[in-house]
């Protein structure tokens, strides 16, 4: 049982981008500390759950939705972006195309969800596979910070999901944004910035928490 | 070594494969059936008739080069994340063949269908055709599967695709209201089993045995079939579901995945059961859908009849032809993609139209041209 006065949030994220970027793969390795050469192609939407021990008094749960990269399920996820606080899109360092169509994600992203604020919601950058970076076409990968500054994003990390690269480093770049979000904004909710553990029954949260 | 209800079965199959005019009820039966086909020999028979395939007559291919579709990119990228379909026990080689082989299939059926779209999970179901029959098996069945039972999913949009899951709310409203009310309130929308109606549940059965019995099922029922599946499926958890949060997460977490320890033959009668007390017309009627908008609906009268007139493999063998399907009279109108009251107007209007210009005519005669007939003038003898 954790002590009394700690803090719990339930966030959700969104991870977007073109098929076969590694989405899932991320997901699962963040989640799962475990990696496969043979997952799926998603179709619709999966959703996995990690908690996180931010600190000695918060505790957090994020919700990782992980969207279909193929374009025609997009207007069907749309209903999954709802009350999203924060978003990975990813692309896969070894193919331009995928780097190309991340700025369409970005758009579709801050096009279907705003922050309660209406700002758009904190974007990470994610460029997957930088394992194999030497089959890359970004010659020099800093010029990322300039891109990401143009494009809205909050930050960027290169990741491997293989080599456990840069993932952690990420979600914790995006849920300190998240949390710094959540204690600027003025929620409609009074108890909107958070539970207290205890008054959870010990199953998923509620929705009332985040935004 | 078989048990003794298969051995009855094979007999029994055999006898409705041999008739000299194929007894495809009789296979429908058995396919649905406890077990259902259970053995690739028999689906490799079998399978082409149900859906009215004639094995000895694949027109080879012959359109654009394969590796140049504009949507090969794409489909190699699921074709090479599909190994968890493969068996085990498939050396590197031979999971490399047939993953081209699977590719191969894919673009042939898009190529020789450019109206139609790819989309992610119909490798799902290529693959267990080809897993039991080889490339031209699987051409040759999917060939027929996406110009019906799967036309819906190769729009350019997936509008179709959201109607057909539409289906299963006035589904389980019908059986569970409870249950129906608690997924609606929970705001968790039907995507979770989008996965299914697309791959046939290729997608989250964990092994070919069982994709292949759901195979025999859906190939035999009604199109909308896995519709009523997918309900069974949920339905048969709703203890469960009532049991979690009432909240999207909770619910789509729950329902998306298909339990370890669920009976495919419970399920499927249990679907069955549903298609009768609720067939689609009904469930179109209680959530305001219009079924002649699916192909896949539209056109399974058409598809169903075709079946009917099959010829047995021996003769087949032979270049024998099967004869044509008894015509009806609705063949005659447009295509099924059409509502029924068009394809009727479409009959009726040109009859209609000859029966107005009939009586234009028979009027105009009687009524315009009587006064100008002249009183016979008496000759003069």
């Amino acid at each position: 049982m954790a002590a009394q006065g700690k803090k719990e949030h339930l966030y959700k994220i969104l991870v977007i981008g073109d098929l076969g970027t590694g989405k899932t793969s991320i997901i699962k390795r963040y989640v799962h500390q475990f990696f496969s050469p043979h997952y799926r192609a998603t179709i619709g939407v999966d959703f996995a759950l990690k908690v996180l021990n931010w600190d000695n008094s918060t505790t957090i749960r994020l919700q990782l939705w992980d969207i279909a990269g193929q374009e025609r399920f997009g207007n069907m996820t749309r209903v999954y972006y709802k009350e999203a606080v924060g978003a990975f899109v990813v692309f896969d360092v070894t193919r331009l195309s995928t780097f190309e169509a991340v700025q369409m994600w970005k758009a579709d992203l801050d096009n279907k969800v705003l922050l309660p604020n209406g700002k758009a919601i904190p974007a990470v950058l994610l460029a997957n596979k930088c394992d194999l970076a030497s089959e890359g076409f970004l010659g020099n990968i800093n010029q990322l910070d300039d891109y990401c500054r143009e494009k809205g994003f909050h930050a960027w990390f290169e990741t491997s999901a293989k080599e456990n690269i840069g993932i952690e480093e990420a979600a914790r770049s995006l849920v300190a944004k998240i949390l710094e979000n959540d204690e600027t904004i003025d929620h409609p909710q009074p108890d909107g910035d958070g539970i207290r553990v205890g008054e959870e029954d010990g199953r998923a949260p509620k929705k009332t928490k985040c935004c | 070594m078989w048990l003794h209800w298969q051995r009855e079965k094979e007999l029994q199959i055999d006898e409705a494969l041999r008739s000299s005019l194929v007894d495809v009820e009789a296979l429908r039966r058995h396919a649905v059936s406890m077990g259902g086909l259970f053995h690739s020999d028999i689906r490799r028979r079998v399978w082409p008739k149900l859906v009215g395939v004639n094995m000895y007559h694949i027109k080879p291919y012959e359109g654009a080069p394969l590796t140049e579709h504009k949507d090969r990119a794409q489909v190699l990228l699921d074709v090479r994340r599909c190994s968890r379909r493969i068996p085990e026990h498939y050396s590197e080689t031979r999971r490399q063949e047939l993953q081209e082989k699977l590719l191969r299939v894919i673009l042939r059926l898009l190529s020789e269908h450019p109206d139609l779209h790819y989309y992610q999970g119909f490798h799902d179901i290529v693959i267990t055709f080809l897993l039991v029959g080889g490339e031209d098996f699987a051409y040759a069945i999917v060939n027929v599967l996406v110009q019906h039972h799967i036309r819906d999913f190769m729009d350019a949009d997936m509008d179709r695709t959201k109607v057909i899951i539409c289906y299963l709310r006035p589904l389980l409203r019908l059986e569970s209201r409870t249950l129906e009310r608690f997924i609606h309130k929970s705001e968790c929308a039907y995507y979770f089993c989008l996965s299914w109606l697309i791959t046939w549940f290729g997608h989250v059965v964990r092994r070919l045995d069982e994709a292949c019995r759901l195979v025999d099922f859906l190939l035999a029922s009604h199109p909308l079939m896995p519709v009523y599946l997918s309900g069974a499926i949920i339905l048969s958890r709703e203890s469960e579901v009532l049991a979690v949060d009432c909240e999207m997460a909770s619910v789509h977490g729950l329902l998306s995945k298909i339990p370890e320890r669920l009976s495919y033959e419970q399920v499927i009668v249990m679907a069955q059961q549903l298609f009768e007390k609720h067939p689609p017309q009904r469930l179109a009627r209680n959530e305001g859908l219009k079924l002649g908008t699916s192909s896949l609906i539209s056109t399974y009268k058409q598809f169903s009849r075709h079946t009917q007139n099959q010829h047995a493999d021996h003769l087949l063998a032979r270049g024998i032809v099967s004869p044509a399907p008894p015509r009806c009279w609705l063949d005659w109108l447009p295509s099924p993609s059409f509502s029924l009251f068009l394809r009727l107007l479409a009959f009726v209007a040109p009859v209609l139209l000859a029966v107005i210009l009939f009586w234009i005519r028979h009027h105009y005669v009687r009524t315009n041209m009587e006064p100008t007939f002249s009183p016979r003038k008496s000759v003069p003898i």
